[in-house]
């Protein structure tokens, strides 16, 4: 819809009027054929209606509006119009071309905003300005900030919940995987004892949490019977399978390790690997277990079936 | 009312009062009750037509989505014509209905309403029964409606006009309205003892 005409010191030519509001174009656009122009707005709502010029009534659609030329707009651009808060007090006049730009700073502007000198610093519309309290705006600032992080932790543990539950089918799908291998290599079927205790294991590792290891340096290559009993008792403590646990300790000690680990020259040619590992915790104990299903991306020479142990003297959190 | 249709009628309402038609007493147009909405419109019955002389006024509704949508207008004086009917003022004319255009000005509609007094189109009616009598007895259709001109919009008497006065009297007379006696007298081409079988039947 156009600029009003009273808003216009001199007597607006017909050429610059749209024939639907009657006013001075605003954005105007024209029709390929006939060149009638009109504001946007004003033919966009018209083509709504009918597919017809509204001057001469000859078929169009809307591909056919076209921007005006550049005479009509530079003509449009010069005209000398009254700010559109005169009614408020603003007495300034300038060509059409720099209204906007003229509004965006307009004191009597009622919906320009303003930054809070009083200590709030919030940007605020200026016809709220008189009823703005800084106490209020931030105390509600405070509340929606409040109910977003509710909603988020929520949404995090849901998400939290959900990875979870999938680590916890994945292991379960590996260790049935490699269970079925084991068992087909040995000629036999998985018989229902077999997957309950595969149900068992995997139910133990997704308990254990993931470790975080300080110091590599800190393990113990070579650790004495009465530590391997203790870590021993801890594993089947946190829910371990005693025949697994007993497998596990087996391998705690650098003889059984894989070959990747199993001496000094070794281990310090593939310490930068070390970060590689998922490493669980084996509770109260300063030892990881690295089970095979979780690791089988380590390859063989990092990896022994079903997974080792490594006893650390301090460096695990 | 939406804005658009509250400028555009100011902005029409003045480009009437000041038109060279307007200034001729051609054409006339008045506010009803302050209401930008409803708009009382006037026309000078054409010359050398059966409504010389006489003054018809129009009943202008405009619609919220107007100049989208045409203004609804009909005549309030009662008018015999082809193509508005007798009894309610309805009008058939293409830029009324689908021929509208948001260019045209309530102007624009009051001159076209106009000229339609002085080219009616019979094929495409609004009254059957105007219509049929002016392709069929064109000198009645001509009598009638310089009669209706004259009876209800001031238009001026004719030679024959105190002939089909004594007519309606005389039906008036035997207790019919005289809205009711006119009608009826033509409708029936002026057969007097017809239209009042026609009301008594
Ligand atoms: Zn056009
Ligand atoms: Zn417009
Ligand atoms: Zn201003
Ligand atoms: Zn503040």
């Amino acid at each position: 819809m156009g600029y009003e005409l009273g808003r216009f010191e001199e007597a607006v030519d017909e050429e610059l009027l749209c024939a639907i509001c009657r006013m001075v174009l605003e954005s105007p656009v024209q029709f390929r054929q006939c060149e009638h122009a009109f504001c946007d707005l004003c033919i966009s709502e018209w083509l709504r209606h009918k597919n017809v010029c509204p001057i001469d009534r000859n078929l169009v659609i809307p591909t056919d509006l076209i921007p005006t030329p550049r005479i009509l707009r530079n003509l449009l651009g010069k005209l000398s119009i009254s700010c559109n808060n005169r009614e408020l007090g603003c007495i300034e006049r300038m060509p059409l071309e720099s209204l906007h730009t003229h509004l965006d700073m307009c004191n009597f502007n009622p919906t320009r905003q303003v930054q809070c000198e009083d200590g709030c610093g919030c940007l605020i519309e200026v016809r709220h300005l008189s009823k703005h309290s800084c106490l209020s705006t931030l105390g509600s600032m405070v509340r929606e900030r409040d109910e977003n992080i509710l909603k988020l932790s929520s949404q995090l543990k849901e998400l939290k919940q959900v990875v979870s539950d999938q680590h916890h089918e994945i292991l379960l799908v590996k260790e049935i995987v490699r269970n079925l291998r084991i068992s087909s290599i040995s000629a036999g079927l998985t018989t229902e004892a077999e997957t309950d205790s595969v149900r068992e294991r995997v139910k133990w590792l997704s308990s254990l949490s993931r470790a975080r290891i300080s110091r590599w340096g800190g393990m113990i290559s070579t650790p004495d019977s009465v530590l391997q009993a203790m870590v021993k008792r801890a594993l089947i403590d946190s829910g371990c399978p005693v025949e697994l646990a007993t497998q596990l300790i087996s391998n705690s000690h650098e003889r059984r390790w894989p070959p990747g680990l199993s001496m000094l020259e070794t281990r310090q040619s593939n310490r930068h690997r070390y970060e590689e590992f998922v490493p669980k915790r084996i509770p109260t104990k300063q030892a990881i277990v690295l089970m095979a299903c979780e690791n089988e991306h380590m390859g063989e020479a990092m990896m022994r079936d079903p997974g080792f142990v490594i006893i650390f003297a301090h460096g695990v959190d | 009312m939406a804005s658009l249709a509250i400028q555009r009628v100011k902005r029409e309402f003045k480009e009437v009062v000041t038109s060279s038609e307007a200034e001729n007493s051609q054409i006339k147009l008045e506010m009803v009750a302050e209401n930008l909405k409803h708009l009382q419109g006037e026309i000078k019955g054409p010359p050398d037509t059966p409504f010389e002389g006489a003054t018809f006024i129009l009943d202008i509704l405009i619609p919220d989505s107007y100049p989208f949508n045409p203004p609804k207008v009909k005549f309030a004086t009662k008018i015999w014509h082809p193509n508005i009917s007798s009894a309610t003022g309805a009008i058939c004319l293409d830029i009324l209905k689908d021929q509208w255009a948001a260019a045209m000005t309530l102007r624009t509609v009051l001159l076209s309403i106009q000229a339609l007094l002085a080219s009616a189109e019979p094929d495409d009616p609004q009254d059957a029964v105007v219509a049929k009598q002016y392709k069929e007895t064109p000198e009645i259709y001509h009598m009638t409606a310089k009669f209706w001109a004259e009876f209800f919009a001031g238009g001026n008497p004719s030679s024959y006009s105190a002939d089909l006065r004594q007519k309606v009297k005389s039906l008036c007379d035997m207790g019919i309205q005289s809205l009711d006696a006119v009608r009826a007298l033509s409708h029936y081409n002026w057969d007097a003892t017809t239209a009042v079988e026609s009301i008594f039947s």
